[in-house]
């Protein structure tokens, strides 16, 4: 019998998938269930926007579903579930002819001012919300890659050696993503509000 | 424009900042702490409104099991008629040859039937060879997903 509780840990993960694979009634929802959030932190913050972000989701699990015999219980489900998930996303992105990441040389990537709206009032920028408010902009005009990584490794609690395996960079590659992506949201911060460090 | 070449000194403050938050702890108020990477990690801890319907994981869970069954890929409708189509080439080759050799015997020692009859093998060899790696490719690929 499955256990109701949302756990993530490899026992439970095991037990899950051996009753997906044997058609135990409700256990793919509930993988669904538990997945879904993870599921939708990396896509949506890789298409942005919110109706492309359900269908992509959707694929995800029905790609999960379908392959789920093929999965060898060498990394986490976790992980192998957001591999689908970056893998669905990123393929929509090219589809589109979206750009998923910066050239590392393109000396106009690093500007997230040229990004970003002017709309915003200085004066009133030192209100914590305002200034939260204002980071979630500029981490909305990262590249898609740089916004995923990011929120993978912070939001998601993935390890730089999962993240490598999920999004087939090398870790020194993320490490080095994570470093630039959170440096320039530093400058960038420090540029419309002063330096506050 | 800024160096954004790596810089380890730098990466451990954004790693602090970024465990500092992960494990709610209050700022220290140390000189080495950096106050803009703490705010970073925040926001980038806080996880966007998720907006799928409410019956989502039910209703992707219908549609799979009314499609795939998850212990068995189903076979590609391409792959098949690959398949079929490879499978009538080798037979029409075997067809071929049995008739040579009921009919036309004394040609299949003439150079030109024996090379005929090799043309014939390694065209329906290749086809085989050509179905089979096709498959395997897409299995990898398939795993990969």
């Amino acid at each position: 019998m499955i256990s109701p509780e949302p756990t993530e840990s490899p026992d439970a993960d095991r037990a899950l998938v051996e009753a997906v694979l044997a058609r135990v009634p409700r256990s793919f929802e509930q993988l669904v269930s538990r997945y879904q959030g993870l599921c939708w932190h990396i896509v949506l913050r890789m298409v942005r926007n919110p109706e492309d972000a359900r269908d992509i989701c959707q694929e995800t699990f029905l790609r999960v579903f379908k392959y789920l015999h093929q999965y060898r219980f060498d990394s986490p489900l976790k992980s192998w579930v957001a591999q689908v998930a970056y893998s669905v996303a990123k393929r929509h992105l090219e589809r589109k002819r979206i750009p998923i990441a910066d050239e590392p040389d393109d000396p106009e990537s690093g500007s997230l001012l040229d990004s970003v709206s002017d709309g915003f009032d200085l004066e009133a920028a030192n209100a914590d919300d305002q200034i939260n408010r204002l980071l979630h902009t500029a981490i909305d005009a990262l590249p898609a890659l740089q916004r995923s990584l990011l929120t993978m490794y912070h939001l998601d609690e993935l390890s730089i050696s999962e993240i490598a395996t999920i999004t087939g960079i090398a870790e020194g590659s993320v490490k080095s993503h994570l470093f630039r992506s959170r440096k320039r949201l530093r400058e960038w911060l420090e540029l419309r509000t002063g330096v506050i460090s | 424009m800024t160096n954004q070449s790596f810089d380890d000194g730098e990466w451990q403050d954004q790693e602090r900042a970024s465990k500092a938050v992960r494990d709610a702890a209050l700022p220290s108020g140390d000189e080495g702490e950096d106050v803009a990477y703490r705010r970073i990690a925040q926001a980038l801890r806080e996880p966007p409104s998720i907006n799928l319907p409410r019956d989502f994981a039910a209703d992707v869970a219908k549609l799979a099991s009314s499609s795939t069954p998850p212990f068995r890929a189903k076979a590609d409708p391409e792959l098949r008629i690959a398949g079929t189509l490879a499978g009538i080439l080798v037979a029409c080759c075997v067809a071929a040859g049995f008739h040579y050799a009921d009919t036309l015997g004394s040609l299949l020692t003439s150079p030109l039937g024996a090379w005929g009859l090799s043309a014939l093998c390694c065209a329906a060899a290749a086809q085989g060879f050509q179905l089979l790696t096709r498959r395997m490719a897409r299995g990898f690929e398939a795993s990969l997903r």
